[in-house]
């Protein structure tokens, strides 16, 4: 039973993360533009008071003259403005100003303090920053503001970054949820083809909703894994079960074979023709796993990395020499055309390229013998070089070419003929380990191979 | 020819059969059975050949042979192994080998070519300029070929096979040999390709009347051999 992917431990801890990284942001950013901003207005209304202070001391010849001093304070603290100030004599007794009393803890030595007051007329008790000031007979003078305006500024501005604060986390934990459901989602394709595939459906695919994303790109990637897998699973359990139904038929000859050459009624002769033919019936079987392992080996792309420039021409000309005497001993004109002063160059492996036009021409002579003629070309066009073996025997019906490329897709009647009958397949899969391709075509009459390889350089 | 040979190889049976069959010829056999061992005792220098499996415990056949190689001791060489495609031998000849040999093999074969490839590294061999097998005569340098006084006219791949089977004259070559040394194929094409290289070879060489040189060895290969 699927189970569809839903806010796991993981995306809970993501989402969680992602909240708790935007309140420890939002906060830090809030507390160094809170303390920075009260520090800066608290700094500028302390030295207006100064000044202020420092001016009336400076009119009032540094406070000896009372009476201008008492004028002075008696003009400015009028109404309800925010600003206090306050002359009291020697014992802290109110003379004039806009606070009732003498308030405690007033540094006297010019430095700016907040205190707590009582405004005069009304009696309110306020918080006060002051600056106090002690004449020469003992006479006091407080210049202050009314904290009241600036600590509403500052409630506001905690009250705002509180709000501000809380939506920030509201607006991570959503945007965290979506993302990851975005991200589910596309996790949930991956497992359910994972979970299909598990359950035995090869066939499935991650759907791909937009190539272009990192997702896409990844179902893309994962899907052509999938394609491969699926490809050799499959060409696996093909190898297995024509492994067994091909091997049955040989096993069995050899053990018939065996048989006679340990039948002591027989006469010594019969009995050694016997054992000689087993001899050869295991050397076939030898030869078609050497054959199989051999294109599960270039089909692999083993010994790519021992490739070199090869003179096409000079391989398939060595070839042609060999074969030449065993065409000729079968009455089989074997004739080879190369184009004139120029041999064909290709990037590839010099003996894997021999055994793969070895392989053509032993299956031109085992299949197509019968009309007589072979003949092998090599030319380069178009950036490609072109190997040609044809011949004028039977030739291979349009629709069983294909089945004659593949690892056991023998036609029947390479059955009757000697060989382990994978000499064409071979040929495929060592073209396609050179980057090149093998074509059978028609030769009207008989069986045209063309191999493609792309010219070195 | 009497030889001491080293046997590199931790596979008990395989080297019980190949110490077996050495010494029933008559060659005297050291055995053993891991890498660092094997390639103290061949950069002894003592023996005419060293066959090496390729796969051993703890130092693998090609680095013993490059190491031994890299000190420059030409000791004849062979490697067995089960890795028989066309690249492992490409690998291993490269790796110093003279000779590459897949399992399971005949012993036969192992000892055909054990003897090709002493008989090759014999400085007497490198310095031959003339072979001759009975009335049969090769010119190496000039690359010609008689036979009595006639010259026989080769083709330069039929010289190449000749001149492989007269530097092994009296010992068997088999057909895989002759594709590995005179074609240089490191895969086996159609068995009966070099049956025909061969019989076309006799007609060359045996004129009416002359007594056939190139012997055929059922289930082996061939054999040129003198009549003394």
């Amino acid at each position: 039973m699927p189970r569809r992917l839903g806010l796991g431990t993981l995306s809970a801890r993501v989402i969680g993360l992602s909240a708790l990284m935007t309140l420890l942001i939002i906060s830090a950013a809030f507390t160094l533009t809170y303390i920075a901003a009260t520090r800066i207005l608290e700094q500028e209304t302390a030295e207006v008071v100064e000044a202020e202070l420092r001016g009336i001391v400076d009119s009032s010849d540094g406070g000896r003259n009372l009476p201008a001093l008492i004028a002075t304070i008696r003009d400015r603290a009028v109404g309800e403005s925010e600003a206090i100030y306050l002359l009291a004599d020697r014992d802290g007794t109110k003379i004039v100003g806009n606070l009732s009393s003498w308030p405690e803890n007033v540094r006297t030595d010019g430095q700016w303090t907040s205190v707590r007051g009582v405004r005069a007329p009304n009696g309110r008790n306020i918080e006060i920053g002051a600056v106090a000031y002690v004449a020469p007979f003992g006479t006091r003078l407080l210049v202050g503001r009314d904290l009241r305006a600036e600590r509403n500024f500052q409630a506001a501005l905690i009250e705002s970054g509180a709000v501000a604060l809380i939506a920030a986390v509201l607006l991570a934990g959503v945007s965290g949820f979506l993302l990851n459901r975005l991200v589910m989602r596309r996790i949930g394709d991956i497992d359910r083809t994972a979970r299909a595939i598990v359950a035995g459906d090869l066939s499935t695919r991650i759907p791909v909703r937009s190539g272009g994303d990192e997702f896409g790109r990844l179902a893309v990637t994962l899907n052509g894994m999938l394609e491969r897998i699926e490809k050799l699973v499959t060409e696996l359990r093909t190898v297995t079960d024509s492994l067994a139904h091909d091997l049955r038929t040989p096993l069995t000859r050899l053990k018939t074979q065996i048989q006679r050459g340990n039948d002591t009624e027989l006469p010594d002769a019969a009995r050694g023709e016997a054992l000689g033919q087993a001899a050869d019936e295991a050397d076939r079987i030898l030869a078609s796993f050497s054959a199989m392992i051999d294109i599960a080996r270039a089909e692999a792309g083993a010994a790519r990395d021992q490739f070199t420039e090869v003179d096409l021409s000079a391989v398939v000309r060595d070839v042609f020499e060999l074969h030449q005497p065993l065409a000729e001993e079968m009455g089989v004109s074997l004739t080879f055309a190369e184009q004139a002063g120029a041999s064909v160059k290709v990037s590839g492996h010099a003996q894997f390229l021999a055994q793969l036009v070895s392989n053509l021409v032993d299956n031109a002579l085992k299949h197509g013998s019968s009309g007589g003629a072979i003949a092998m070309a090599v030319r380069a066009d178009h950036g490609m070089a072109e190997v040609e073996v044809s011949d004028r025997g039977p030739g291979i019906p349009e629709n069983e070419r294909a089945g004659a490329l593949k690892r056991f897709g023998r036609l029947d009647s390479a059955r009757t003929t000697p060989g382990s009958g994978l000499g064409l397949s071979l040929a495929a899969t060592l073209a396609r380990m050179h980057g090149g391709e093998l074509r059978l075509e028609d030769n009207q009459p008989g069986l045209r191979v063309k191999v493609l390889i792309p010219v070195a350089g | 020819m009497t030889m001491r040979i080293l046997v590199i190889e931790d596979e008990a049976r395989t080297a019980d059969f190949i110490e077996r069959g050495l010494k029933e010829k008559g060659h005297a056999v050291d055995v053993c059975r891991t890498g660092p061992e094997g390639l103290s005792f061949a950069l002894g220098g003592e023996h005419d050949a060293i066959i090496i499996d390729r796969m051993l415990p703890q130092m693998d056949g090609l680095t013993i042979l490059k190491t031994l190689r890299a000190e420059d001791r030409q000791t004849p060489a062979i490697i067995l192994s089960a890795l028989g495609q066309i690249d492992h031998r490409v690998e291993g000849l490269k790796a110093g080998s003279d000779d590459y040999l897949v399992k399971p093999f005949a012993f036969s074969e192992l000892l055909a070519r054990l003897e090709a490839i002493v008989r090759r590294r014999d400085p007497r061999a490198a310095e031959q300029t003339e072979l001759k097998v009975d009335d049969l005569r090769l010119d190496l340098e000039r690359r010609r070929a008689f036979r009595g006084a006639r010259e026989i006219d080769l083709l330069p791949r039929e010289f190449a096979i000749l001149e492989y089977l007269m530097r092994n004259a009296g010992r068997p070559v088999t057909r895989t040999m002759l594709l590995n040394h005179v074609w240089d194929y490191q895969f086996e094409p159609q068995a009966n390709v070099v049956d025909v290289h061969i019989s076309r070879l006799r007609r060359k060489i045996d004129a009416a009347g002359e007594r056939p040189l190139i012997e055929t060895l059922r289930g082996e290969g061939y054999r040129i051999r003198s009549a003394t």
